[in-house]
């Protein structure tokens, strides 16, 4: 073990910290809802909503909330050696002895650790509208945070887990005309970007996998949809020019001249044409009855 | 939180878009300078935080649009965090301490720990000396540390060692005979970065429009009179610097960078605001309950951090009115020793800052009435982002941690714009069209230009302080 400062130690100094994976939204909000976590035995922990902060964050100790109790709407006050957190069964106090008991509830890197014991920190941690799981969230509080749940984290990563590996595994399986359809539609080139020849199949197969490995949800959600037979068919026919998209702006037309649709703002003249043939009007299967001739 | 303030005698809109509609007009704040400020003040007010950080503290000129400096990764001295508790633990024993993330680097392969390394319990100041260190698993590195008496345990005043219990490192102490060096600490740097964004605006108007006569009188300068510009041109030409005066302010305070696709190729600045969101400190309070208890919470956090002896409290209408006069009567400033440029007693006074001097601490307190939207657009939102606001800025400076050059906290970054029209403190003015004094082509318009390259170099933003209420 060398025991001197070496070149790759001067490169680490002044490298940047490569970071975990922020937890998803929906995650937050199980864990938010979900009853306080049994394995953490001798704290409850917390965590801030927005993860990108590097500094501490102080909360605030009081709030106006829905009293569970009461049903009414009251302020809470959390101060030290006080055992009711709602601020009108707090009595005989002067206004020196809430000067000197008000509490600090401090996040360091995003998370803040209360000991079990501490039962009316976690009472006002748990009602206030800054905890996203509360019963009465304040979805514009400029402090927002929820109580981490070390299970709900677990099955939650497990499962992001086990929908990549069935990802991997469909596309290594898929056959090779379906795999081209679904390459087209996930908008993933055909051409090498070297050379620009064509792919051979095996090339188109291994970007295709680490498109399922990138995006396991957008993979599995988009391999059996109808969208991409359509996509490939609309994508052939305009490479064969079969449908004209420059004669007018923003309208689509047939070669040979009948009108199709007008491109809907924000999107492009493939995905207004895929949305057409997907719809179940006149207009809409009339034009995937030819689509489907014109793309044989 | 405390509704906002009414705005509807306010007419709304008070202007709107058109594709058209030139001169002065830029001169003032090309040659914006510390002498001058009184004169801006009378002119546009004394609200505009960076145009008075530019005039008094000066800007620096960057020849790139990405700019970036080093900073000390953390404080000097280290410390570490117990997350795995040890129970009752004997006196004398061996014990194995685990750290998890917060005090791991690099994909949490590295930390701290080092064999040797004596370790004091910042809740009973018992020491002990790490013996082993196992950093196998990623965020979960383990060391065996062994008291230094045999009559105490490695443990908290509850008898274990707790989750969360904090370990002051103490460096290579009881060495021993014949002993040999320990592993060094490497100390971390972090780059910073930001950009220079380009900010501009326009005016345009047609022949007819500048030469038309309006029942209404607005003082219109000579030169501009002689030029054929009337009231109706001129108002619009001076509003609309106005304009871009504070939307360059904006974006310097409040603004943030672009990374999102389908925009235009611009990467946007990173303001003040965000940057001190990111990597500054947080402090809450009470809506309208900011009372001294609160003040010493946060000259304590200052502390921690090492923030300069003055520091600027920049406070949205209700924080400032949260400061009672019962406040600054308590804490007057009193006898101080000011620094230079905007440091300096002059400057203060010049932007209408008050003090107050608490826990050996000018504060320097000024309202600074553009976080409120019922100020600058006569609309109350329910929710404003920025109502019970305020920041701490330490004016003070900080040195590069890999050049040794010295910084302030704060600097207003500028690029110098090309050459062509007037060009002065980083603005750009110039004037085309067919029916400007410079004509430029065959249609008779009048168009005037103004633009401006400027970003934030925002240093030891840790020192930097957001007071929000909820």
């Amino acid at each position: 073990m060398s025991n001197s400062a070496g070149i790759t130690d001067v490169h680490t100094s002044q490298a940047a910290d490569v970071l975990d994976a922020p937890i998803d939204n929906s995650t937050m909000l199980k864990m938010a809802q979900a009853e306080p976590s049994k394995v953490e035995a001798t704290h409850a922990v917390f965590k801030l909503v927005e993860t990108h902060r590097n500094g501490r964050v102080h909360l605030p100790t009081e709030d106006y909330v829905v009293n569970p109790g009461t049903k009414e709407y009251e302020k809470m006050r959390l101060l030290k050696g006080v055992q009711s957190i709602w601020e009108k069964d707090q009595k005989n106090l002067t206004p020196h002895d809430i000067k000197t008991h008000a509490m600090s509830l401090t996040f360091e890197k995003n998370v803040l650790r209360i000991p079990l014991y501490e039962k009316q920190t976690l009472e006002f941690l748990r009602t206030t509208s800054m905890n996203i799981g509360s019963k009465t969230p304040n979805k514009s509080a400029k402090f927002r945070f929820y109580e981490y749940n070390s299970e709900i984290a677990a099955q939650e990563a497990l499962k992001q887990e086990e929908l990549e590996l069935e990802a991997i595994i469909a596309a290594k399986d898929m056959p090779v005309a379906k795999m081209r359809k679904h390459v087209a539609y996930l908008n993933i080139t055909f051409a090498d970007d070297i050379t620009g020849m064509p792919k051979t199949d095996e090339a188109v197969r291994r970007d295709y996998i680490r498109a399922a490995k990138r995006n396991p949800k957008v993979f599995m959600d988009t391999k059996e949809d109808p969208a991409v037979d359509i996509s490939f068919m609309v994508k052939k026919v305009i490479s064969e020019s079969k449908i004209d998209l420059g004669k007018q702006p923003n309208s689509i037309f047939w070669a040979n001249g009948p009108f199709i649709c007008k491109v809907t703002p924000g999107q492009t003249p493939v995905d207004s044409l895929v949305e057409l043939a997907l719809t179940n009007s006149k207009e809409g299967r009339e034009f995937k009855e030819r689509l489907q001739h014109d793309a044989r | 939180m405390p509704a906002g303030i009414p705005t509807s005698n306010i007419l709304q809109p008070g202007a709107i878009s058109l594709s058209t509609q030139n001169r002065q007009l830029m001169v003032d704040l090309q040659i914006l300078m510390p002498q001058w400020y009184k004169s801006y003040v009378e002119k546009y007010g004394n609200e505009d935080f960076t145009w008075w950080l530019a005039a008094h503290a000066g800007m620096e000129e960057v020849k790139n649009q990405n700019f970036f400096w080093f900073e000390n990764r953390g404080k000097l001295m280290e410390a570490v965090t117990n997350t795995v508790q040890v129970a009752a633990p004997a006196a004398g024993a061996t014990v194995t301490i685990t750290i998890g993330s917060a005090d791991c680097f690099n994909a949490g392969t590295q930390s701290p720990l080092r064999v040797g390394e004596t370790l004091r319990i910042a809740s009973n100041n018992v020491e002990g000396k790490i013996l082993t260190i196992n950093k196998a698993v990623a965020n979960a590195h383990t060391a065996t540390v062994r008291p230094l008496k045999s009559t105490q345990a490695f443990a908290g005043p509850t008898g274990n060692l707790e989750i969360g219990e904090v370990l002051i490192f103490a460096g290579d102490t009881e060495a021993g005979e014949a002993s040999t060096q320990i592993d060094p600490l490497i100390h971390l740097d972090k780059q910073y970065n930001n950009n220079v964004t380009e900010i501009r605006d326009g005016w345009s108007n047609t022949d007819l429009a500048q030469m038309a006569e309006t029942y209404y009188e607005y003082p219109v300068s000579g030169d501009l009179a002689a030029n054929g510009v009337r009231a109706f041109t001129y108002k619009g030409m001076h509003k609309t610097l106005v304009r871009f005066k504070n939307n360059v302010e904006a974006k310097l305070m409040k603004g943030d960078s672009q990374t999102n696709t389908g925009l235009n190729t611009s990467v946007g600045t990173q303001g003040l605001i965000p940057k001190i969101v990111a990597d500054g400190e947080t402090v809450g309070y009470g809506a309208a309950n900011l009372d001294i208890a609160k003040l010493h919470e946060i000259t304590r956090i200052m502390d921690v951090n090492g923030c300069d002896k003055q520091c600027a409290w920049l406070a949205d209408i209700f924080q400032r009115q949260d400061f009672s006069d019962g406040i600054f009567k308590e804490f007057p400033a009193g006898a101080f020793v000011w620094g230079q440029g905007e440091k300096s007693q002059d400057a203060s006074v010049a932007y209408g800052f008050q003090s107050i001097y608490i826990d050996e601490y000018m504060l320097q307190i000024k309202k600074y009435t553009p976080f409120n939207t019922e100020v600058t657009t006569g609309k109350t939102p329910t929710t404003d982002y920025f109502r019970n606001f305020g920041l701490i800025y330490p004016m003070g400076e900080t040195k590069d941690s890999r050049t040794a050059a010295t910084y302030k906290n704060i600097t207003v970054m500028y690029q110098q714009p090309p050459a062509g029209g007037t060009i002065g403190n980083g603005i750009r003015l110039w004037q085309y069209g067919g029916g400007s004094p410079n004509p430029t082509d065959g249609t008779m318009t009048n168009q005037l230009a103004m633009i401006t390259y400027r970003g934030l170099r925002v240093c030891s933003a840790n020192k930097f302080i957001i007071v929000q209420a909820n």
